[in-house]
């Protein structure tokens, strides 16, 4: 059969002795950089990206891919241990994951996290090897339009998801594309909302959006006068490394479920690990029985998004090495890494450079594994950072932010950025305005715009083409589907609160 | 009138939305076929103002919680630690800027403590000279330039 002349091709390139150094290296230098708060993936990858320029293409990738989960479980460790999402996928981890911490569970919630990204990474590796090419058919069908909706969909999600009222989450969506909006416009040449400023025609990148809305208001936040900081340790034994047979059936369902979330949603270019895990978060707190358990630490809430995570992250390999369409920022250097190496990325990159496509697939899943041994054990030591007392911990966290934040660009403006936003993000949390779906804005805001643009430009200006086009009409009709049921739920609970209180009154 | 964090959150969705806007019109509209750079934006502010003023005018007339207190103090002594960090980083080095950030910042939480507080700016000093000066090779100085 193919598949498996496929895959002893693969294994057979992964598991050579220098691809393997290059995998081990990966995954232990990208969690290491990973685990320093506020240097997420991007910050990572960036900085790591010219240590791979001397390995021929393949290692590069291998190694850079190492990098990339390596550092996607240190973000889910610092989400967990100090609620700062080093990604903006992450940020959804922090929402239950840190409560756990809070509760002294951070070992069940770090271990979870760890079992949850090999499972799902590992089936959706299964998943892409045997469906690659129908995949990549499907999505190949999706045009402008499909796009717009697909977003459209994914920022409404982000909005209802969020705690908080409804008209808060979308206002914050809404910011967000604003924010999106600056810089040079592609189209044009046109300096929007950059005020003169040269330093913003690059636009904002969400890396400082994030850092400044999560971790710098999480500082400012536990530094309020009457604040207990929220730094908690926790002592704990090997015996709770082991989750219990309780936690293993609540977790398993939501891996499973967001591996499924993970796997379609990484696999549409334009999308990517961040919507998936959102939509898997959402799916969780739909299906639970007791969805007020979320955000005060419920397991499931890691896991499943968690889960997602790693299969989208897998899967979203699919449109970056079968159309050169990135799924989200990272994969973006990923891509431009391929093209330094004069790897074209489009249809062809699977028939002409098997040996890579597949080579890959293989390491990705010995790279999984290859985390989840080196870190269960080291789980010990990132708990252990929670026992530096506060006053110690946050003016470190502060610096390794500002400096991360510096070195994505190298440009100390972006320090500044991040001041604002850290400052703009307390004052939002103060008015109960969530900074998830902001974060979402951001990053989808440009190619939302860049798809209306060029939806309606293919349908000579006439917006009906968003609901004659079957799938994308389809993706409409799911997120009013969406905020029918938010409304509806939102109105069964009023009613009931009424008959209780009515109850009260009676009795 | 009472100040709900409904109302306060509406007006600050309609202040964002009105700069988007405001600024739009400096750019060619363009139509719906072919959209100037212009046309996005006025969108999209528009919706925020919207939404903005649904909230605001909810929260006028419906109440709801009132804004909490904001820690004003910390908040300019956390921001600013940052803002004369970025300023000192390109003039005065690392060093200097990672003892600035951790006064500074450190000054916002009592007790303050300057032995402690100087020993933690200096150590770092050492850590983020080790990582990100030598290990990583970020395109930063340690000292002021004049001293070498």
């Amino acid at each position: 059969m193919d598949l498996i002349a496929n895959l002893s091709l693969g294994f057979e390139v992964a598991l050579s002795p220098s691809n393997i150094l290059y995998c081990v290296i990966g995954v232990t230098v990208g969690t290491f950089v990973g685990v320093l708060p506020g240097i997420g993936p991007m910050a990572t990858i960036s900085m790591l990206l010219p240590i791979t320029f001397g390995l021929d293409p393949i290692g590069a990738l291998i190694m850079l891919a190492g990098i990339y989960y390596g550092a996607q479980f240190g973000s889910s460790v610092t989400s967990i241990l100090l609620n700062i999402p080093g990604h903006a996928a992450a940020a959804v981890i922090c929402l239950d994951g840190h409560p756990m911490a809070k509760q002294g569970r951070a070992a069940v919630g770090l271990v979870g996290s760890a079992i949850a990204s090999f499972i799902g990474g590992s089936l959706a590796i299964i998943l892409v090897m045997q469906f690659a090419p129908p995949l990549a058919k499907f999505a190949l069908r999706f045009g402008p339009a499909e796009y717009f909706s697909m977003m459209a969909l994914a920022l409404l999600a982000a909005a209802i998801l969020s705690e908080g009222e409804l008209l808060k989450g979308i206002g914050m969506v809404l910011v967000g594309l604003i924010i999106g909006v600056v810089g040079i416009d592609v189209n044009s040449g046109a300096q929007r909302l950059s005020f003169g400023s040269w330093n913003l025609a690059d636009g904002v990148s969400f890396v400082i959006v994030a850092m400044g809305v999560f971790a710098v208001s999480e500082v400012m936040a536990n530094l309020e006068p009457h604040s207990k900081p929220q730094m908690v340790g926790s002592d704990f034994t090997w015996r709770e490394l082991v989750p219990s047979w309780r936690d293993f059936r609540q977790a398993f369902g939501s891996i499973i479920r967001g591996f499924g979330v993970g796997a379609l949603f990484g696999a549409l270019p334009g999308s990517g690990p961040t919507i998936a895990s959102f939509i898997s978060y959402s799916v969780e707190k739909k299906v639970a029985r007791e969805p007020e358990r979320f955000g005060k630490g419920a397991l499931e809430g890691v896991t499943g998004p968690e889960s997602a995570n790693n299969a989208a992250a897998v899967a979203g390999f699919i449109p970056t090495l079968t159309l050169g369409v990135p799924g989200d920022a990272i994969m973006a250097l990923m891509l431009g890494c391929l093209m330094i190496f004069g790897i074209q990325p489009g249809p062809r990159v699977i028939t002409d450079n098997p040996e890579l496509f597949w080579g890959l697939m293989a390491s990705m899943w010995i790279g999984n594994l290859l985390l989840l041994i080196l870190n269960i054990p080291l789980i010990g030591i990132w708990v252990r950072v929670l026992k530096i007392p506060y006053a110690i911990l946050y003016p470190s966290i502060l610096l390794f932010i500002c400096i991360g934040v510096f070195a994505t660009n190298n440009n100390t403006f972006d320090i500044l950025l991040l001041a604002g936003f850290g400052a703009a993000g307390y004052i939002f949390s103060k008015l109960g305005c969530p900074a998830a779906p902001l974060l979402l804005g951001v990053i989808l805001g440009p190619l939302i715009e860049e798809n209306m643009r060029r939806a309606l430009l293919i349908s000579r200006g006439d917006p009906t083409v968003f609901v004659t086009h079957p799938i994308s009409l389809g993706l409409l009709l799911v997120a009013a589907a969406v905020l029918a049921g938010f409304f509806y739920s939102g109105f069964r609970k009023r009613r009931a609160g009424l008959r209780e209180a009515d109850t009260t009154v009676d009795g | 009138m009472t100040l709900t964090k409904d109302l306060v959150a509406g007006l600050v969705f309609i202040l964002i939305g009105l700069v988007a806007v405001v600024e739009a019109q400096g750019h060619p509209m363009g139509s719906l076929l072919r959209m100037g750079p212009g046309y996005y934006p006025t969108l999209v502010g528009g919706l925020t103002i919207l939404v903005g003023a649904a909230l605001a005018v909810k929260g006028a007339l419906a109440g709801g919680p009132r804004v909490p207190q904001f820690a004003w103090r910390e908040l300019a002594l956390l921001i600013g630690s940052i803002v004369v960090a970025a300023f000192a980083l390109e003039r005065l080095g690392l060093v200097a800027a990672t003892f600035l950030l951790v006064v500074i910042s450190r000054y916002a939480s009592r007790p303050f403590h300057w032995r402690s507080t100087l020993l933690l700016a200096a150590a770092l000093s050492l850590v983020g000279a080790v990582i990100f000066w030598w290990f990583l090779k970020l395109p930063i100085k340690l000292w002021p330039e004049s001293w070498i």
